[in-house]
């Protein structure tokens, strides 16, 4: 029986035909499982057709599971997926020849050994949660992770985990498939990559063929130019966002696109859907297809309309500062020049190079250094300070006076990054005001003169007249000396204005009660109107801090404007009250009212009010503007509620003292008189 | 033994109304309109009290007061010093005057005020020396 039977099955043909392993059916055939038959001495088995179909019907369970298990087995050693098995603690118990080739390890090397063997450090706990999920009877499919290799060489994978059961449904370990992506993904990923770039973009980027036909066209390029990719591709890109007076610009663009060069960065105008010009940044690259033939352009547009609307802006200006007559510089926080303009030059007398990165103290006369720390501190905590007038030194050495505003520069979240500076020369106007000051001083005094010598002779007329009493004569000389009087004031509200205007009328302060004030005033005031009782309303327990001098004339002259304006009235009533923050003290009469309008401009320069009936009252005018500045000199207020024919009352209200410490808000009142407590 | 009082003031009506006043009350005056006289008058006429306009032309009554002050003759003459200048009692502090009185006044307040200053000369301490 040499001659080999055509019909028989080689051992090979057969372990395919029962789908099962070739040792199997050897083992089956030395057992005699099978009807086979020896070929030579160190030849195979060979079976029958016929042996073979009686094996398919006779196999009972076990041996079609044995098959299949044969055939699965095959299966994963086939595989291109590396396909591994582990049991419960992690440890591998199968690995097949695909995770061979993707890992590097030998079966032999792998089983045995904890998975984490492929799994780099850092995934460790990734690895005990796929664990735990695994016991849980859950699937993991299609999970991309990092695995390593024997060389260390970390790979991309894609996993599919399932959990492995045993004959009674009770899971025992996992099987884990893994395909190796790292070829395949670095070119996708790298393309979804740039994709996803491109989508995401805030830049409009669009593509266009040679003729100019959008082909493709970003979320940034909806947003910036108003069309949807619908909208926009297959279009001619001319006729979408290019104003008609820059075609040309565009076919010169294409021209060069064949020719294969790249246009960079270049600023031009494109048209939104709306109709809206823009101002656009563009790169226009060409496309090439594999074989290197320029096939369409790309082109990424910035919107910088709003970033040149800034550019202008800043350069506007950055032309005012350099152009404004006032010194206008910046500085770090703690006082290095950073910014000097002309008008800097101009009034120091350095250049912005002398300046500029160096320290201002050479600027600064050395009492006032002091001073410009502390103010430098205020603007630090994000205080303005405005109109400060003080003196600086010029770099030829002169001394001027000067009017500096600081505010602090803020970064977005409101920090305090630097200051900004400007200042103005008013060597001039403190000249100017100074020349005003002894002009009215001068004037004062030479009206004052000759009104004194007025009123001694006068009185010395008086004197004679009680001597040899002549009535008329007295008449005359009483009237005289009363104009004599009238004119003193004038001089005097004359000179006040100009002090209180210029800012040089400094108040002598001190504590009293309003009442008590009021009181001595009235005591001498009152028996020169026997007309008019003065009634008293309310009591006032707080002290206020005021210049009584000064508050007694705007209280005299409140009460005199009730009784003057009051001819037919028999009373006033001059009222307290007071709450813990003020004391007010209003002054009521009943005679002609203030009309409605007059009400605000009472308290103007030259004011007078004048009513139907024609009545007009001597006087400039000047005193209510001089009471409504005084008391705001006192941080106080004034104000007037009137209806006319129901007589006028005037408000008078000032702030209570407290203690210095309690004082939150310094009044200035507050701190002369401070000064002059501890003085 | 009547009072004698020195008046210094450049304008002429107010040196003769003071004049007047005085003398209607009972005092001897010696007046000057010469700022430069005032100090050799001072030492000449020993007055019982000074009166000394602040600004005299050309002359700053401040000055004067001071030197007054500084003399050992003078130093010990009441000053009363006027003025018609706004804040001139600011002004004229530190120069030594023991009064001021601001122009315009009425000779009744000025009456008052020489008065006082001379009594206050008068006291036994003082006529002592």
């Amino acid at each position: 029986m040499t001659k080999l039977e055509p019909h028989l099955f080689t051992i090979q043909k057969a372990a395919a035909f029962l789908g099962v392993n070739v040792n199997t059916i050897r083992n089956w055939a030395k057992r005699g499982m099978i009807e086979g038959i020896k070929v030579g001495s160190r030849g195979d088995w060979r079976f029958t057709e016929e042996s073979l179909l009686s094996m398919i019907q006779k196999s009972d369970l076990r041996s079609q599971d044995h098959a299949e298990q044969f055939r699965l087995a095959a299966i994963v050693e086939s595989s291109e997926d590396a396909i591994i098995s582990k049991n419960l603690d992690g440890f591998i118990t199968s690995w097949n020849h695909a995770a061979e080739k993707i890992f590097g390890y030998t079966a032999q090397e792998a089983i045995g050994q904890p998975i984490t063997l492929i799994i780099p450090e850092e995934l460790h706990k990734e690895e005990q949660e796929l664990l735990r999920k695994i016991k849980q009877g859950i699937n993991i499919e299609h999970y991309e992770t990092i695995r390593r290799k024997k060389n260390g060489k970390k790979c991309l994978v894609s996993l599919a985990i399932s959990p492995i059961k045993d004959s009674r449904g009770k899971i025992i370990g996992a099987s884990q498939i893994a395909r190796d992506l790292s070829d395949q993904n670095s070119a996708m990923e790298a393309q979804l990559y740039l994709a996803a770039i491109v989508a995401s973009s805030d830049d409009a980027i669009v593509s266009k063929n040679l003729n100019g036909i959008v082909t493709s066209w970003n979320k940034g390029a909806e947003r910036v130019f108003g069309y949807s990719a619908e909208d926009a591709i297959g279009k001619e890109i001319k006729t979408l966002i290019i104003p008609k007076d820059r075609w040309q610009e565009e076919d010169a663009i294409l021209r060069q696109l064949k020719q294969g060069i790249r246009i960079d960065h270049f600023e031009t105008l494109r048209v939104r859907k709306d109709g809206v010009p823009i101002m656009a940044s563009v790169t226009i690259s060409p496309i090439k297809d594999a074989g290197g033939n320029i096939i369409g352009a790309s082109k990424v547009a910035r919107d910088i309309t709003e970033k040149k609307r800034m550019e202008y802006e800043i350069a506007y200006l950055a032309t005012l500062v350099e152009a404004s007559a006032d010194a206008i510089w910046g500085t770090t926080l703690d006082g290095t020049v950073v910014s000097w303009n002309k008008g800097a030059e101009n009034l120091y007398g350095y250049t912005a190079q002398e300046m500029i990165g160096k320290s201002l103290t050479s600027l600064v006369p050395s009492e006032k250094a002091q001073e410009a720390t502390a103010l430098s501190q205020k603007i630090a905590q994000g205080l303005q300070v405005a109109n400060h007038e003080t003196q600086r030194i010029t770099k030829d050495g002169r001394r001027i006076d000067v009017s500096i505003s600081m505010a602090p520069v803020k970064a977005t979240n409101g920090t305090v990054t630097s200051i900004s500076l400007a200042a103005r020369d008013i060597t001039m106007l403190k000249q100017v005001e100074k020349n005003k000051d002894e002009f009215i001083s001068a004037a004062s005094h030479e009206l004052k003169t000759p009104l004194a010598s007025q009123k001694m002779f006068l009185q010395l007329m008086q004197r004679e007249l009680a001597k040899s009493p002549d009535s008329k004569l007295e008449h005359y000389v009483a009237r005289i000396l009363k104009q004599n009087e009238r004119m003193n004031n004038l001089v005097y509200e004359m000179l006040t204005i100009a002090r209180l205007e210029a800012g040089q009328l400094q108040l002598k302060v001190s504590l009293c009660l309003l009442t008590d004030c009021v009181q001595e005033i009235l005591n001498d005031l009152a028996p020169a109107f026997p007309s008019h009782q003065v009634i008293f309303e309310g009591t006032q327990t707080q002290l206020v801090a005021i210049d009584k001098e000064r508050m007694s004339e705007v209280i005299t002259n409140l009460v005199t404007n009730a009784v003057k304006y009051s001819p037919q009235a028999n009373r006033i009533v001059i009222r307290f009250t007071e709450d813990s923050n003020t004391v007010t003290l209003s002054v009521q009469d009943f005679g002609i009212g203030i009309a409605q309008a007059d009400q605000k401009r009472i308290f103007d320069k030259f004011f007078r009010v004048s009513g139907e009936s024609e009545q007009t009252y001597p006087g400039f005018g000047m005193g209510l503007y001089i009471a409504s500045e005084m008391v705001a000199k006192h941080q106080g207020k004034l104000w007037v509620e009137s209806a006319p024919g129901k007589g006028a009352t005037f408000f008078l209200s000032l702030p209570v003292y407290k203690k210095f410490s309690e004082n939150k808000q310094e009044s200035p009142a507050h701190a002369v008189f401070s000064r002059g407590e501890n003085a | 033994m009547m009072k004698k009082v020195l008046v210094i003031d450049d304008d002429p009506d107010i040196l003769d109304a003071i004049n007047m006043t005085l003398e209607g009350a009972g005092y001897e005056t010696v007046v000057t309109q010469r700022a430069e006289e005032a100090l050799l008058k001072a030492n000449d006429c020993s007055p019982d009290l000074i009166i000394l306009d602040m600004l005299l032309s050309g002359h700053d009554g401040r000055t004067i007061s001071q030197q007054l002050k500084s003399t050992d003759k003078t130093k010990d003459i009441p000053l009363l010093m006027i003025s018609a200048y706004p804040n001139a009692e600011e002004r004229i502090k530190a120069f030594g005057p023991n009064a001021f009185l601001a122009k315009p006044f009425d000779i009744y307040q000025l009456l008052e005020i020489v008065e006082a200053l001379i009594d206050q000369r008068g006291t036994p301490e003082q006529e002592i020396r």
